[in-house]
């Protein structure tokens, strides 16, 4: 029999027999000559008939009885549980070696492990032993009895954790979501106990990552059980696991499982995609490409700073130093590098037309290049190329390319209707009428 | 029923159109690829702004053909998103024929612009255009030369 047909069995055994008290599994899956030991009960049951009023009186008293497997180990012939089981005590008086206990409504949940052997496909043998104790402290001599929740109100619980802790740190909620015994485990890090340790992680991680958000992808609720399968976005701006800020973005995906305890949080076991969030903290960022949009806002500001309002920070701050300028406005190709050649343009102009303006009448742009057809307007109260103010207001246009890089100008191009702009001025004879 | 044309299809008619007229002298694309009521914004050659049709776009470069007959149009750049096609271009050629009713110079003459078209239904319908007409007139002589040249 290949070993993990057993654990199949054995999986089985503790959900359709033991949680949900199904009968016709008794006698499917347990062998005739099958027997029951517990240390605490003086006889063994004895065979599939046997073993169903054992499972009966379970469930007769604990309407709500399960045992959830925990870790399995098959060997040979054998298979052993860990598990942890419970229920509560809504039904008829319990047997016990200490004598009959009648039902009152608490609850109790303990470990519990068992010991399994197997032949042909069927038990034959099943050796247990349980924190009988601990049950009867929780039936019946603990103080506080067991709250029962159902699976809804445990995930109003969760999500809670999720969004008042994780999402916001009000650690005021802390210990109304949280059992006092808490346990946190994580692959990446030695288990978390109690609500302190959790409080810091928590600060932790909302001071690795700016804007930390947590948002709930998928839910599940049953028993004593919520899974959450959520997103993790935030910015990697502090120290987490070693790895320094990055300022990356971090966007991954993770599954918590919560078991719930007395109506509180008792274990949340996490598993996420480490390997991926560590990539993300750890690539080389590059620069977003901006969008056609964005350069043409950039060339537009660009523009009107320097024309309109005569600021010529920009120039230093969006041309590029190893920016070309291919324009041949004032007489020669000049395919000049950096400001230089434009900001001596651009002064010349604004002396002779302190009130010039730009008007930006078309724009074209894709990828990186964009087009402005523009218009100049300005009084020539300064004089032009050396010459005496002709007071005259002057209007002339043009069509400037220039193409972005990083959020700067690299190359430009410009051609300007200068004939019509002497000729407004007299220096040029009028053009033929 | 339109069909719509993708920018890169505006840019290649606007490219055929140009090279037709200016480098092949073929002025059967000005009937072809220009709207009867298109808009011809340039103020090249001093001309008053918004003229209907290609009339003033045939007459300019039936001059600068009969002035230059090898004349050579190079796209030197082209930006083209939407309806809108911009090339910046050069015009290069010999002046055998003389420019604006000037002598012949006989000297090789190169100058640029940028031209802004845009396209309706494969069809040019408006056109706009800054020249360096100054370049131009410095090249031959008719206006002094940029200082430092």
């Amino acid at each position: 029999m290949p070993v993990n047909s057993n654990k199949y069995i054995a999986l089985r055994y503790f959900q359709e027999i033991m949680t949900e008290g199904k009968l016709a599994t008794v006698y499917e899956l347990l062998a005739p000559e099958f027997i029951f030991t517990l240390p605490t009960h003086p006889e063994p049951y004895r065979g599939p008939d046997g073993f169903k009023e054992l499972v009966t009186m379970l469930h007769g008293c604990f309407p709500d009885f399960y045992i959830h497997p925990k870790d399995l180990v098959a060997f040979d012939d054998m298979v052993v549980v860990r598990w942890r089981g419970g229920g509560t005590h809504l039904g008829g008086a319990i047997h016990t070696v200490a004598g009959d206990i009648p039902a009152n409504g608490r609850g109790f949940e303990i470990d519990g492990m068992s010991w399994l052997r197997l032949k042909e496909g069927r038990i034959v043998e099943v050796t247990g032993h349980e924190d009988t104790i601990g049950m009867f402290q929780q039936l019946g001599i603990m103080p506080s009895p067991r709250t029962t929740t159902t699976p809804a109100q445990n995930l109003a619980v969760a999500r809670r954790y999720v969004d008042e802790l994780l999402n916001h740190g009000h650690f005021a909620a802390m210990d109304e979501l949280l059992a006092e015994d808490f346990e946190f485990t994580i692959p990446t890090q030695p288990a978390l106990i109690g609500r302190d340790a959790l409080r810091g992680h928590i600060a932790f991680l909302r001071s690795a990552f700016t804007n930390l958000k947590f948002d709930i992808v998928r839910e599940a609720a049953g028993d004593n059980l919520v899974a959450l399968r959520w997103r993790l976005t935030g910015t990697h701006t502090g120290e987490f696991n070693g790895l320094p800020a990055s300022g990356n973005p971090v966007d991954e995906y993770g599954i918590d499982m919560f078991e719930f305890w007395n109506g509180k949080i008792r274990t949340i076991h996490v598993v996420a995609n480490q390997l991926g969030l560590t990539n993300q903290m750890t690539a080389h960022r590059v620069a977003p490409a901006l969008t056609p949009e964005q350069n043409n806002a950039i060339a537009v500001h660009f523009f009107e700073s320097v024309w309109s309002k005569g600021d010529f920070s920009v120039l230093d701050t969006l041309i590029a130093p190893d920016a070309v300028d291919h324009s041949t406005v004032g007489g020669a190709v000049k395919s000049e590098k950096g400001s230089a050649s434009f900001r001596a343009i651009v002064s010349s102009f604004r002396r002779a037309m302190p009130d010039v303006t730009l008007k930006i009448e078309d724009e074209v742009y894709t990828s990186d290049m964009v087009a402005h057809r523009w218009t100049l307007t300005g009084t020539d109260t300064g004089g032009f190329m050396g010459r005496p103010a002709t007071g005259k207001r002057v209007v002339f246009g043009g069509t400037t390319l220039a193409r972005m890089r990083d959020g700067k100008i690299v190359e430009r191009w410009a051609n300007v209707d200068e004939l019509g702009l002497l000729q407004q001025l007299g220096i040029a004879p009028p053009p033929p009428a | 029923m339109a069909i719509s044309y993708t920018s890169e299809q505006n840019n290649a008619i606007a490219e055929h159109f140009f090279e037709s007229v200016w480098s092949k002298g073929d002025f059967s694309v000005l009937d072809t690829l220009v709207a009867p009521d298109a808009v011809d914004h340039s103020t090249v050659g001093g001309k008053a702004k918004t003229e209907k049709g290609s009339a003033s776009f045939r007459a300019i470069v039936t001059m600068f053909r009969k002035a230059m007959p090898d004349i050579r149009l190079t796209i030197e750049q082209e930006v083209y998103a939407g309806d809108k096609v911009v090339h910046r271009w050069s015009l290069k050629g010999t002046d055998t024929g003389g420019v604006m009713g000037m002598p012949p110079s006989g000297k090789v003459l190169t100058f640029t612009g940028t031209t802004i078209v845009r396209m309706r239904e494969g069809l040019i319908v408006e056109r706009w255009a800054n020249v360096d007409e100054l370049g131009l007139l410095q090249q031959l002589g008719v206006v002094p030369p940029p200082p430092g040249s």
